[in-house]
């Protein structure tokens, strides 16, 4: 009970709120994490989030230990162009979600603080409105092998 | 004489049949023949004079395209979605194309950003998606000169904090075994156009 407590404290403080059903309202899901390329020095992250509470929440900022240059882009093409575009702030809207996918919205990864490679498990800190949200995966070389 | 009628007829009637086979058979073999995702140019464009570098610090000049068919792509290793995204697309339909028996084209990334993408930086990036790669990079006036007569735009765009991404031409270029651009994929790209259209393209020329 004491366990279950602090986790609904810890979300409540995290997360903006604890119903009944301990599930957060907000949460990050589907997180890749490829490793720059050599010769790159970007690395990318792409996830899903998902704001099931009633209200419009804004991703700030992303941060990272392991890398001190962490931005949000946005890819789009158009009439044949690629452009790249950084995201200053992103805004989830009320029980609706955004994805962070190859060929639109990404993470830029930049400059490693740490001798970081594929294999490395990396941290994203996804700063929103008031909240936080820390999810951790496995940092994956970017060619499968299918 | 009855008999002789019904053999008359039966031969006119097998040839014609045969005719009709032969018919469609061609038809369905033009059918086929035309790739499905590509775009064919009216008329392959032959490319001008330029002098670029390779990714091993050789010179990559037009006379480097001929004798193989080539899939050109234009982006920059600072890009870190749509270019490697692209570069593992060409890099896995070629392994498909080779397991499938097929011919392999050359793939060739040309950077957009010779500032920063050096010939040291080139050879780390491009080896990183196979040894089939050529990249390519150098003097900004001499990839204009490849660039314009491709049709391929790029244009530096600084961002708000003073750091600057490239704004470029996402297609994929086919250039046939002359060193001329033969035909066209348009973003966005995905494996199985390659795979598909590929062996029809090179059987083509």
């Amino acid at each position: 009970m004491k366990i279950y407590a602090s986790v609904c404290l810890l979300a409540t403080v995290l997360l903006g709120g604890c119903a009944e059903d301990p599930g957060p309202l907000v949460s990050i899901t589907d997180v890749k994490i490829l490793a720059p390329i050599p010769g790159s020095g970007a690395g990318a992250a792409y996830f899903n989030i998902e704001n099931r509470s009633d209200a419009a929440i804004t991703i700030t900022r992303i941060d990272s230990p392991q890398f001190e240059d962490v931005q949000m882009h946005e890819t789009t093409i158009e009439d044949g162009i690629s452009r790249m575009r950084r995201i200053q702030s992103l805004r989830v809207g009320p029980s609706s979600s955004v994805e962070f996918a190859p060929g639109g919205k990404h993470v830029m990864l930049m400059r490693p603080a740490t001798n970081v490679a594929p294999g490395s498990l990396v941290e994203l800190e996804i700063h929103y409105d008031d909240g936080l949200l820390i999810v951790n995966a496995t940092m994956q070389n970017r060619l499968p092998t299918e | 004489m009855a008999a002789a009628r019904n053999i008359i007829a039966l031969t006119l009637a097998s040839l014609a049949l045969v005719g009709v086979s032969l018919f469609s058979y061609q038809h369905l073999q033009g059918l086929r023949a035309q790739p499905a995702y590509a775009t064919v140019w009216p008329a392959p464009k032959p490319l001008p004079d330029f002098s670029l570098v390779d990714q091993t610090g050789d010179e990559f000049a037009r006379g480097s395209l001929r004798g193989r068919w080539s899939l050109l792509f234009f982006g920059f290793t600072h890009c870190p979605d749509i270019c490697p995204a692209t570069l593992q697309q060409l890099a896995i339909a070629n392994r498909r194309l080779l397991e499938s028996g097929h011919e392999v084209p050359g793939i060739i990334f040309v950077s957009v950003d010779p500032e920063r993408d050096s010939v040291a930086a080139l050879a780390s990036y491009v080896s990183h998606f196979g040894s089939n790669i050529t990249g390519v990079t150098g003097d900004l006036a001499e990839l204009r000169k490849l660039t314009s007569a491709a049709g391929i735009f790029f244009e530096k765009s600084t961002q708000p904090d003073g750091s600057y991404s490239i704004d470029h031409s996402a297609v994929v270029l086919v250039v046939n075994t002359d060193g001329a651009i033969h035909a066209s994929f348009n973003a966005p790209h995905d494996i199985d156009h390659f795979v598909n259209d590929m062996p029809i393209l090179m059987g083509s020329h």
